[in-house]
């Protein structure tokens, strides 16, 4: 399992929820953490994690334990991880 | 370096007093120029905490007039103000507060035309736009003249806050390579207190850039969460085939 911190619009489109949890057994990529929260919660946070054609957007970021993962294919996110999960904000 | 009046050392005594602060620090500030683009909810604050805290000289950038909805969060502005310029309203308030400002408020927003004016007569810049095409071309501009930005922005009850230094730190384009097509500058609330929260922290940031009192947020994302009161810290990283900082 790991637990992901959900910020803006995404946790709108999770009903709310500010945290969630993930079932994640062996580690896995933050592409394929992504997909599942988008399983998970259907159309709105698809459309708001993947592009058009299927990638995760660029301007999203990921946090590992509170750093940075630059790399979206590695299998970097094990169970235990802390995960937060944060699009770009720009209000003023 | 420039020297404290009597006036300014009694005006500013109980920041003189926090250890580490000190008249040094105040010298620096009576030395040093800002560029608040955006003057709203949360540059608002912002302008007003920098020129508080005894910043020689501020200036503004902030285009249009003032709506009924911007009544909630736009602290410089009149409530007798709708639909008159919003530049000469913030320029009033921060003059009534504090005479001694030098101030220079510009009736537009950040643009192609004027970002290398604006950005280079300061020493740093805040950039406190709800535009991404205006916060990627003042990053540019900044990276360019290798001046200090400290980035700041909210989304609903969340408060995004970290400090661009070339060239050392990533820049907004790192972590901003592109803008998603669901992005809408209006597709979120604000509760003025949020923008409002950021804009001290802001200007908090922006005097510690400049006097180099404590440890700033270079290559540190500090996200505060107003739902459940939590502030949490995360390192950023380059974009190594970043456009503007690669
Ligand atoms: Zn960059």
């Amino acid at each position: 399992m790991v637990k992901v911190k959900l910020f803006a619009n995404l946790r709108e489109a999770a009903n709310g929820q500010r945290v969630v949890e993930c079932a994640v057994e062996e580690p896995v990529s933050t592409t394929e953490l992504l997909r599942k929260l988008a399983d998970q919660y259907g159309e709105k946070a698809q459309k708001l994690l993947f592009d058009k054609g299927g990638g995760v957007w660029q301007s999203i970021v990921i946090m590992r334990n509170g750093e940075m993962v630059r790399d979206r294919e590695a299998k970097t996110i094990g169970p235990g991880d802390e995960i937060a999960v944060l699009l770009p904000v720009a209000g003023g | 370096m420039v020297e404290l009046t009597e006036w300014e050392l009694e005006k500013f005594k109980r920041q003189i007093q926090i250890p580490g602060f000190g008249e040094e620090a105040q010298r620096k500030l009576k030395a040093s120029s800002a560029l608040v683009t955006r003057v709203g909810g949360l540059g608002g604050p912002t302008a007003m905490w920098l020129a508080a805290a005894g910043i020689r000289r501020l200036v503004l950038a902030h285009g249009g007039t003032l709506t009924p909805s911007n009544l909630n969060r736009q602290i410089l502005m009149r409530g007798d103000g709708v639909g008159k310029p919003r530049a000469p309203q913030a320029d009033e308030t921060l003059r009534r507060f504090n005479p001694d400002l030098e101030l220079k408020a510009y009736g537009e927003d950040a643009k192609p035309h004027n970002v290398a004016e604006l950005v280079g007569q300061v020493d740093l810049v805040c950039d406190c736009s709800p535009d991404f095409g205006e916060r990627l071309l003042l990053n540019a501009e900044c990276w360019r003249q290798g001046k200090p930005m400290v980035e700041a922005g909210m989304n609903g009850m969340e408060a995004h806050l970290t400090t661009i230094l070339p060239p050392h730190t990533p820049c907004l384009q790192c972590t901003v390579p592109e803008v998603p097509d669901w992005w809408d500058p209006l597709g979120f609330g604000v509760l003025g207190a949020v923008p409002g929260t950021l804009g001290a922290l802001t200007a908090l940031e922006a005097i510690k850039v400049l006097t180099g009192f404590g440890e700033i947020l270079a290559g540190t994302l500090l996200v505060f969460d107003g739902e459940d009161m939590t502030f949490s810290k995360f390192a950023i990283s380059k974009r190594p085939d970043c456009p503007v900082c690669g």
